[in-house]
């Protein structure tokens, strides 16, 4: 500026701030990048410690060689899960991602199936040791919190009419359509978060919205870990696809906290 | 050092060697001018800088926020660059063919057993399902459906007469059983149905009480006051419309309750 620095400090100094912003900002994505990366692959690889157990040797090994002793494996999972889901006294999901079938059960008692029309596995969870999701799916996890774009129950308030003169009589019928699409988020215990998608809705805004809202809300809190120097779990994301008329259903009937069992593979 | 600041302490020397009269050490008029463009120029200068650091941040945030939203997201897809067990590293190996056999025998019994585990639990007698949120039943026996079609189940309303007095209307979810068959039920309305229409609440035995034509044919009891029944509003079927009871269309109700026995279990979900 003149009469306080010279024209070639000044420039000096406004390089000097350009390269220090964006140094930081080089610094920050850099460092960001790294705590993701460790973030997925360290819980891939605490997902697959568990297969270093000696019990396990003579099955892995059966496993890597013969596609059938693996598929009997994995089913034999999902049923081992659904079985310890039947002293449950409320409904509990049951997915199979490999026949692509979605149902509720309320002891052993199917209530509601539907088919999954589409199936997104986040890499983390293809990069992962299958034989060590078989092993950890054989017991059923818990729904430790869910979101949704519907609400579970809705209550209207009506108010009582004072006499017989002010009663209204009912001329509409109630609007059964279904106005608002259906998506919800259901987190398990395991870190697993899966995605319940109506089905065609990836090119709805609202669908969008919700997405990035969570994507957001997932990434504000890996800042805050990363911030504090720690490495924080990855939660692989499961994401399925299936008509928006059982989505709801589905929503609607199970309680908030309730158990589900999963086949991945 | 600016240029008018030293002419003007030169002129207080020439002054004072002259011996003017009137001796000029300091001219406070040309300093503050002086002073006044200095800071004018700091100013600009730190002005200019505070602008260029917020366009700065700005631009930076956004750079940021896309790569956070977008580009870090991505980082899940690349390849480990450690091992770390992964399907391809651990399982390799090969086992003895009679290893194999009793190993998948094992798997197969096991599949077997929790496959009739499964069949147990399942009512071999008749039962009904309802399913609230779209307001359909389906009558089964076994894995098999004997028939499938409307009803209507709780409203979803909460009638309130006052902070005390609320009824809501709602079908209990969960199992339950049916704990009579009734022919030709009578109604008697609790004091929502008073409350509802706007009418002065009856005594207990009233016979305003006793409705002798709302429940149809047949009615299920299914304890707690909640029961099957039929309904005048058939076109209503198919839509949460009643006070909490399951109400059928009247071949429906017929055929439920000619199949359903007491006892049998009604699954609401």
């Amino acid at each position: 500026m003149p009469g306080l620095f010279s024209r070639t400090t000044c420039h000096r100094i406004k390089r000097m701030i350009n390269y220090l912003l964006f140094s930081l900002m080089a610094v920050f994505m850099i460092y960001t990048a790294t705590m993701y990366y460790l973030s997925v692959h360290l819980t891939t690889k605490s997902n697959d410690s568990f297969l270093e157990q000696d019990k396990f040797t003579i099955e892995m090994k059966l496993a890597a060689s013969d596609t059938n002793y693996y598929n009997l494996l994995s089913e034999e999972s999902l049923l081992k899960a659904r079985s310890a889901m039947i002293a449950h006294d409320s409904p509990c999901i049951s997915i199979d991602l490999k026949n692509k079938i979605m149902m509720i059960e309320l002891q052993g008692i199917q209530l509601h199936k539907t088919d999954i029309s589409n199936i997104r596995l986040d890499r983390s969870l293809s990069n992962s040791n299958g034989f060590s999701w078989i092993r950890k799916l054989s017991y059923p996890v818990n729904i430790d919190s869910s979101i949704s774009s519907i609400s579970k129950i809705t209550f209207l308030e009506k108010q009582a009419p004072h006499d017989t003169m002010s009663t209204q009589p009912v001329t509409q019928l109630p609007d059964t359509t279904l106005k608002e699409p259906v998506f919800f988020c259901l987190f398990l215990s395991n870190g697993i978060t899966l995605n319940v998608i109506q089905q065609n809705s990836g090119h709805l805004p609202a669908y969008k919205k919700f997405m990035l809202l969570q994507r957001f809300k997932t990434m504000v809190l890996f800042l805050k870990s990363a911030f504090r120097f720690k490495i924080l779990d990855y939660r692989p994301n499961i994401t399925i696809e299936i008509p928006a008329r059982d989505a709801q259903t589905i929503y609607k009937a199970i309680p908030a906290k309730t158990r589900l069992a999963l086949r991945i593979y | 050092m600016n240029n008018k600041i030293i002419v003007s302490i030169l002129k207080m020397n020439c002054a004072a060697r002259g011996g003017e009269k009137e001796i000029l050490l300091f001219d406070p008029a040309a300093f503050l001018l002086q002073f006044n463009d200095f800071a004018k120029a700091g100013a600009r200068f730190l002005g200019a800088l505070v602008l260029r650091a917020i366009i700065a941040l700005a631009i930076m945030s956004v750079i940021l926020f896309l790569f956070i939203m977008f580009a870090l997201p991505l980082i899940q897809n690349l390849n480990p660059l450690f091992s770390h067990g992964s399907s391809n590293t651990i399982l390799t190996g090969s086992t003895s063919q009679k290893e194999n056999d009793e190993q998948k025998q094992k798997v197969v019994k096991s599949i077997k057993s929790y496959q009739k585990l499964f069949a147990a639990k399942v009512p071999r007698s008749h039962y009904l399902v309802i399913n609230t949120t779209e307001n359909k039943f389906s009558l089964r026996s076994g894995n098999q459906t004997l028939r499938t079609g409307f009803c209507s189940t709780g409203s979803l309303t909460v009638l309130k007469k006052s902070e005390q007095e609320k009824w809501a209307f709602q079908t209990p979810k969960g199992i339950r059983t049916v704990r009579g068959k009734i022919t030709n039920p009578v109604w008697k309305k609790p004091d929502w149905a008073f409350v509802e229409e706007g009418l002065p609440i009856p005594s207990a035995n009233h016979s305003s009480r006793y409705d002798y034509s709302t429940l149809g044919d047949y009615a299920l009891d299914l304890g707690n006051g909640y029961l099957i029944h039929g309904t005048l509003y058939q076109r209503l079927l198919g839509m949460p419309v009643t006070h909490g009871c399951i109400r059928l269309g009247d071949d429906d109700l017929e055929f439920v309750y000619k199949n359903l026995q007491p006892g049998a279990k009604v699954i609401i979900y």
